[in-house]
């Protein structure tokens, strides 16, 4: 499932995460050139966590599949769509990925309310697959880190991000869904991120 | 200046979840707040906290072959001087790749070096008012250029290989709801290859994965959008191709 209880070991945790930036931006240096190795480099690096991520929200293999090949094609073709000062080449790569999840999600809403009955027996296939390769391209450390943040966080203000970021719902869809106040889905999503981002990035709230 | 309404507004628009109302809101505060460092200072802090939520998922193993496919579609972006004067490159070929997702008929998603190559030589040949229908370009790669009175259009293609590349330009917009649709007629059946959508200066570079095989008559019929498995109109072009 989506959590695990681990302890953050933050401060070792933020000196991998920078060599790892360092790299990523390495990688799309070479890119840039039609470095071909770069790609690859880039693509086993993220494609498997940005498949995660599109199939999570979209929760059809076929259409993450697509929007993975879309996103990284994007890369591919306009590498330097990525801009340095607004963060990592990580979170860049899954911004693009979510932003296409999430609007093939608005633009086929019912389709995939239809599709929620088969969630659970994808999910299975799909845990199975990830069990053989999370070890092999994992990037266990961040992966250790986001999920120790997360587990950190309050019930309340997890399960809006959740909401949010992996269902690709909207806060008014979410007020709907959870008979909330829309102003306390928007509190909770604020307070989340705020400690998500203290968490991560060393900001103290 | 208080940003905590800001911050609200991009925590959700990272987070993918900002409601359309707020989403205008959040443009309309942002445009009084002229060069915000503060208002950079967030959208990046809140953009690098979202995205890193992926990786509490687990990996997915994605299809072994999506890398070679993208690394073939840049390849063949060097033939794409008649599609690039008024859209960016690829316009044609998202249009396509939507279509794709829509009705999984055909796939588009580049081709191979040798094909391109036909392609480059046969950009060469594309001009108007020529009369030449077919060039061989290569002892094993064929160039086939359509005729009739919708634009200028090629195809070429490997004979016994699958994979098709079209490139066109001057092509007329298909109208509000409809595209262009390309039959490969077999022994008088038409059988299709795909809808096509030129971009909005008439250009279009597209690649179908079909194989022309004992097709002897190429052609492009007007269609609805939803890209009907027969046809509903008149040819505008056409190609016979000289199977023998």
């Amino acid at each position: 499932m989506l959590l695990a209880t681990i302890e953050p070991t933050r401060s070792a945790s933020l000196g991998s995460v920078d060599l790892s930036d360092a790299r990523d931006r390495d990688l799309l240096a070479r890119l840039r050139g039609g470095d071909e190795d770069a790609f690859r480099g880039l693509f086993d690096r993220y494609a498997p966590t940005a498949k995660a991520l599109a199939l999570r929200v979209v929760r059809q293999a076929h259409l993450a599949e697509e929007i993975v090949q879309e996103a990284f094609m994007a890369v591919w073709k306009n590498p330097d769509g990525y801009d340095g000062d607004r963060g990592s080449v990580r979170s860049w790569l899954m911004g693009t990925v979510h932003n296409r999840a999430v609007d093939l999600v608005r633009r086929e809403e019912a389709h995939r309310r239809r599709a929620e009955d088969a969630i659970p027996e994808a999910y299975e296939e799909q845990a199975d697959h990830a069990d053989e390769v999370v070890e092999a391209i994992g990037l266990p450390e961040e992966r250790r880190i986001v999920r120790a943040a997360l587990a950190e966080l309050p019930e309340e203000q997890r399960r809006v991000l959740e909401m949010m970021y992996f269902d690709g719902r909207s806060q008014t869809q979410i007020a709907e869904a959870t008979g909330l106040p829309l102003g306390t889905v928007k509190s909770r999503a604020l307070l989340g991120m705020r400690r998500m981002r203290g968490a991560l990035e060393g900001i103290e709230r | 200046m208080n940003h905590d309404r800001i911050e609200e507004w991009l925590t959700a628009r990272a987070l993918g979840g900002l409601d359309e109302a707020d989403g205008a809101a959040l443009e309309a505060e942002m445009a009084t707040h002229g060069d915000c460092a503060e208002c950079r200072r967030l959208e990046r802090e809140l953009t690098e906290t979202a995205g890193r939520l992926a990786f509490a998922l687990d990996p997915t193993p994605v299809d072994p072959g999506t890398a070679d496919r993208i690394l073939a579609a840049r390849a063949v972006a060097p033939i794409a001087p008649v599609a690039v004067e008024s859209a960016p490159r690829g316009t044609a070929r998202d249009e396509v790749a939507e279509r794709r997702r829509s009705r999984g008929t055909y796939t588009f998603v580049g081709v191979a070096a040798g094909i391109a190559l036909v392609a480059v030589v046969a950009v060469t040949a594309l001009r108007p008012g020529g009369s030449t229908t077919s060039v061989t370009a290569q002892p094993a790669q064929t160039i086939v250029r359509f005729q009739g009175v919708a634009g200028h259009l090629a195809m070429a293609y490997t004979p016994g290989e699958s994979g098709v590349i079209f490139w066109g330009s001057d092509l007329p917009d298909p109208g509000a709801d409809q595209v262009y649709e390309i039959w490969m007629i077999q022994r008088g059946t038409p059988v299709s290859g795909g809808c096509l959508t030129p971009t909005p200066g008439g250009n279009l570079a597209a690649f179908v994965d079909a194989e022309v095989g004992t097709t002897d008559l190429m052609a492009v019929t007007v269609e609805p959008s939803d890209c009907p498995s027969a046809p509903t109109g008149e040819p505008v072009l056409t190609a016979p191709l000289d199977v023998a």
